[in-house]
């Protein structure tokens, strides 16, 4: 996605200057992506899957709006807000799952699904977010990186490149985050 | 932790991953032998690292292994050492093993931790590999080792040269899309094919066969448990280890659809007690369908698709759909899949014989199911119809007079009655037992008058049936007693501990035990014994019913006032007849188990409605009517009929059964509950206080102390309270303070018919785009900002947690009557957002093919302030339960009143 990302740049140097036609391309372009991941995260089977990818990518979407597009830089800033908005979203249905036994609303019964998939690998959502927010304090990277790769579906090279490290040094620092998190959560 | 501490622990984790387990603690303690705490932290992570998917992003395969090398290749696991990884199941992961002292390749398959979760699930892994282990036949896969190396658990078995079915099956697919792909193992257009299959099926059933002479049940059958060897054998892999809860677990985040398709419907409803060996056979009667059509039989998007599928529909005609397959083998494969347990084969080698005699080309045994009997589905729907149905039969048969071929139609029909009626007995199957114990009563009795004839072998079968219906009668008299005394002493003992919980296990209980005593009856409609037992009015609860102080003191007629009790029908919610309980005050009246509304009516004043649901359960109720004159700030609702038009999607969780329901002319508060009235309510009734308030901190009744003096919101935020909807009531909670304002709680239809008007809106601004950043919810802003700031503190307490989620209340409520908040056709404020509402509609279940309601939920209606507008709308529904781990600071309510006391 080269080429995504020098459109991105562009755009955002465009939309800077005042180009509202960029803004509405913009959006278009990040819309795609984030539909994009969030297939990958809820798996690829059919219509349910769409559904459940789409109630997401509304929300995180939605929220990306209103924090405003200003702040980005380039795309690589923006899968760092859209992880984290995916993360905010993932948090506060688990957090409301502890309260309503169940939604009966088709929208949040697809977000369920997908909640499992996540607690699934997660055990507990909310322990996880505590526990990373910790985690930001001493090793702030490697926060990032979980919620880069867990929250926002990137793989290992763009998480080590986002975060400007080797692949190798990713891969060794992950391991000692996540036996950390593991501990944490468990 | 700071960042250099943690460059330690980094460092330190890193050295010692290279070293074996056993020289972590040794290294550690050297290293930082300063540091206790580390040493510890590092030990703790470098255990917690292993075989996990833990904080694996959510689409990369289900359960993919950790990223980077392969921890288990090289390793010994006992005997064994891992070569190379040949499978990943849901199960764990199979790899190609040596085993070094006998110098032979096995198949390791290892189950990493989370799979066998409870101390439960290890001990029956072991009980049942141990069995396994001696398990030795021609198709069965051979385990030679079970072992456990820290939390992991293993088996070895036999490394098998071949392929799955599921390997099998697709590859037919491609060979009959492609026509002419690789020619494999069975070739689907070949003349061979049919008998190929069923040969196959008779080793799979010859597998079973000993399996279950040992005890052993599979539970999981399916093609990809199903290898063909080299020479065409079938061995069935993965026996007896334990998995109906582990995929409990896995096919929760919809990874095992594979194995969903194969699950047969005692296992879908989840009647443990249910599965025994014919579970197998189903599952394999869905595999032999799957061969021979290449379709499976029950299809569906998700596991819950597929379930609901393999419980309420039946499979396409096998013959519709492969039209080639004999009539026979459709039979055997239709025998074996029948949904109800005593349709089916009921041994695997009455399975495995009968396809023998269709590949001999002999008569099978298995008979097409009678219409009736495929309709299985229906009995549980229409229970009543269907014996009904039965009843009319019989009595047609017995009608038809002698003679000629009616009379053996007859014969046949009342012998049909007196089979099925013993293997009913035979396999406990008590739901199954009613309908063909009272038909095959009758039958008995028709043979008595000498008015049948079913020849010697009919007369000993109905000389054997009467005996067994007496053991019958008797043990299920004597059970179903017992059972009633226990529920009934087992609430009186746990009453006021944990109410909740144990009201509804004692209920079970008196449930279970009338039920019984109810199917009895319905077998011994005549026997006074049991129709006195069924008919236990003694065991119903005792209701007492009296007028408020103030109403008596109030009202001129006091005296006069009279009660009146309304069924509440749990799947309809209609409102039945008004059933007269007499003068007031009516002190230890018996009222049937069930939903009610009860209506005390004082003339020329007023009436007043109590509704209660009277679980089985409950020993008395004592009801205090407040009855006021004419409700104000009301909107009244004429009565009708309201269609709920829910479309596919939102009627997934719905609990309506009807399109549509009738309701009674009512009246519904323009505005939600307020924080004033509440407490007007509180001092009024002299009520303690809610039990929210002391998750809160507080437990008092005066609503000032409530801690929040010292919040952000400490300016104004009483005087702000006051006007704000109420929240955080349990369901009895609320009943009360509606009931002290003269009024009730409003059913599911009153409260969506109230907010989505005639036309059954829903959204309040309909036919325009649904907008995503409308206010309407009182969110104007993302949600995340509600996540309260302190919770980043370690280890927050439940009352920071709710105190926290208050404080977040008390900023975005807004009042009741706020201006600009009037929506949807009736106008009513708050119509869409602000809080939710309790209705006192049951929520219904879906148990065995019927609607049951649940006695511990109700519905609530509406979103709260916290509610994404974008995500909801009018008739947004969610369930709560009424116990006080349920109350939330987004539930309140608004009051409804019928129109007349009676309609």
């Amino acid at each position: 996605m080269a080429s995504d990302d020098d459109a991105v740049r562009e755009l955002l140097a465009a939309f800077d200057r005042g180009d509202e036609e960029a803004r509405a391309q913009l959006f278009t372009l990040l819309y795609d992506e984030l539909r994009a991941r969030a297939g990958k995260l809820a798996g690829r089977h059919g219509r349910h899957e769409t559904l459940r990818a789409t109630a997401i990518v509304h929300e995180v979407y939605m929220r990306l709006v209103h924090a405003g597009v200003g702040g980005w830089k380039d795309r690589a800033h923006f899968l760092a807000a859209a992880a984290r908005a995916m993360r905010h979203v993932l948090i506060d249905y688990a957090r409301k799952r502890g309260r309503q036994k169940r939604q009966a609303d088709g929208v949040r019964v697809a977000v369920e699904e997908l909640l499992d998939s996540y607690e699934d690998r997660a055990i507990d959502l909310e322990a996880l977010d505590l526990a990373l927010t910790k985690m930001a304090e001493f090793n702030p990277e490697m926060a990032q990186a979980v919620e880069l790769r867990f929250f926002g579906g990137a793989s290992v090279e763009e998480a080590a490149k986002l975060l400007g490290m080797t692949k190798r040094t990713f891969e060794r620092r992950w391991e000692a985050a996540r036996a950390w998190l593991r501990t944490e959560v468990g | 932790m700071n960042p250099e501490r943690w460059a330690r622990v980094e460092a330190l984790f890193e050295r010692a991953k290279a070293l074996p387990e056993s020289e972590w603690p040794l290294f550690l303690a050297n290293e930082a032998a300063d540091d206790i705490e580390l040493v510890d932290l590092v030990l703790s992570m470098l255990r917690a690292r292993a075989g996990s998917n833990f904080i694996d992003p959510p689409g990369s395969g289900p359960h993919a292994p950790p990223s980077g090398p392969d921890l288990w290749i090289g390793r010994k696991l006992g005997d064994f050492e891992l070569v190379e990884r040949i499978g990943a199941g849901g199960m764990g992961l199979v790899y190609k093993a040596r085993q070094l002292s006998l110098r032979r390749d096995v198949a390791v398959k290892v189950l990493p931790f989370q799979t066998l979760s409870s101390p439960n699930q290890v001990a029956r892994f072991e009980r049942e590999s141990q069995i396994a282990g001696r398990l030795h036949h021609k198709n069965l896969v051979e385990i030679h080792a079970v072992g456990q190396d820290g939390d992991v658990h293993w088996f070895a078995m036999e490394l098998v040269d071949g392929v799955d079915l599921s390997a099998e099956i697709k590859r037919l697919r491609g060979e009959r899309e492609a026509r002419g792909g690789r020619p494999g193992l069975l070739p689907f257009d070949s003349k061979e094919f049919l008998g190929a299959v069923a040969a196959l099926m008779v080793q799979a059933a010859d597998g079973l066969v000993c399996a279950h002479a040992a005890g052993v049940v599979h539970r999981d059958i399916k093609p990809s448990n199903l290898l063909l060897d080299r020479a065409g054998t079938i061995r069935i892999v993965d026996f007896g280890l334990a998995r109906d809860e582990v995929s409990d677990r896995l096919t929760k985040s919809g990874e095992q659809l594979g194995t969903a398709h194969y699950m047969s419907p005692e296992q879908v409803r989840r009647r443990a007690h249910r599965v025994d060996e014919r579970t197998d056979i189903y599952s394999l009667g869905v595999v032999l369908y799957e061969l021979l059509t290449l379709r499976r039989p029950f299809n569906g998007k998700t596991s819950a698709e597929i379930w609901w599928s393999i419980t309420h529909h039946e499979p396409r005609s096998l013959r519709k759909v492969a039209p080639r397959v004999p009539r026979d083998l459709a039979t055997i494969c239709e025998t074996a899949m029948a949904r109800r347990l005593f349709d089916r084969y009921q041994s695997a080698a009455a399975f495995r014989d009968d396809l023998q005699r269709f590949i001999d080309r002999e008569a099978i045994a298995a008979k097409p199911l009678p219409l009736h009997r495929r309709a299985g589905r229906f009995v549980g729907k229409h229970r009543a119809l269907f014996a009904g149905a039965a009843v009319a039969l019989l009595a047609l048969a017995l009608a038809g007079g002698i003679g000629g071929s009616r009379w053996s139609h007859r014969q046949r029909r009342i012998d049909a009655w007196l089979q099925q009626f013993q293997v009913a007995l035979d396999l406990r199957d008590w739901s199954g037992l009613p309908e063909p114990g009272a038909a095959a009563r009758r039958a008995l009795v028709e043979m008595d008058q000498g008015s049948v004839d079913l020849g010697a072998s009919g007369r000993q079968l109905a000389d054997q049936l009467r005996r067994r219906l007496e053991v019958h009668r008797s043990f299920e008299l004597e059970r179903g007693r017992a059972l009633l005394a226990g529920g009934k002493a087992d609430h009186q003992r746990w009453k006021g501990q944990d109410r909740e919980f144990r009201a509804s296990f004692s209920s079970l209980q008196i449930g279970e035990a009338l039920r019984r005593l109810g199917d009895l009856a319905t077998i011994f409609p005549d026997d006074v014994e049991v129709v006195a037992a069924a008919a236990v009015e003694n065991s119903f609860p005792r209701v007492t019913l009296s007028l408020a102080a103030e109403t008596l003191a109030a009202a001129p007629l006091a005296g006069q006032a009279r009660a009146w009790r309304r069924p509440i029908d749990d799947l309809t919610e209609t409102v039945g007849s008004a059933i007269d309980m007499g003068p007031l005050p009516i002190d230890d009246a018996a009222v049937p188990p069930g939903h009610w509304r009860f209506v005390v009516e004082v003339p020329e004043w007023g009436f007043a409605e109590l509704v209660r649901d009277l679980v089985p359960s409950v020993t008395t109720c004592r009801l205090v009517a407040r009855v006021l004159a004419a409700p104000v700030a009301m909107r009244r609702i004429e009565g009708g009929t309201f269609e709920f038009r829910r479309n596919a999607d939102s009627s997934l969780g719905c609990s309506q059964t009807a399109a549509s329901a009738p309701f009674e002319t009512f009246w519904i508060d323009e505005a939600e509950l307020s924080n004033r009235e509440f407490v007007a309510y509180l001092e009024g009734a002299q009520a303690p206080p809610p039990i929210h308030w002391s998750h809160l901190g507080y437990g008092g009744r005066d609503w000032r102390e409530l801690p929040f003096g010292d919040g952000p919101d400490a300016d104004g935020w009483r005087e702000r309270w006051l006007d704000l909807p109420v929240v955080g009531l349990t369901y009895a909670e609320a009943t009360a303070v509606a009931e002290w304002y003269g009024k009730r709680l409003p059913t599911h239809v009153e409260l969506e018919r109230a907010q989505r008007g005639a036309a059954g809106l829903y959204l309040p601004w309909e036919g325009l785009e649904r907008r995503e950043d409308a206010g309407a919810c009182n969110v104007d802003q993302p949600l995340w900002y509600l996540i309260p700031s302190d919770l980043s503190a370690p280890k927050p307490t439940p009352t920071d947690l709710h105190r926290a989620y208050y404080r977040n209340y008390l900023r975005y409520a807004v009042p009741t009557r706020a201006d600009g908040y009037r929506h949807g056709p009736e106008q009513l404020f708050h119509a869409f957002g602000n809080v939710a509402e309790w209705s006192s509609t049951l929520l219904l279940e879906e148990v065995e093919g019927r609607l049951e309601p649940k006695r511990f939920d109700r519905q609530v209606l509406g979103g709260g302030w916290d509610a994404m507008a974008s995500s909801m709308t009018l008739a947004s529904h969610v369930r709560v339960g009424i116990g006080a781990a349920d109350v939330n600071d987004h539930t309140g309510l608004r009051c409804a009143r019928s129109a007349a006391a009676k309609p």
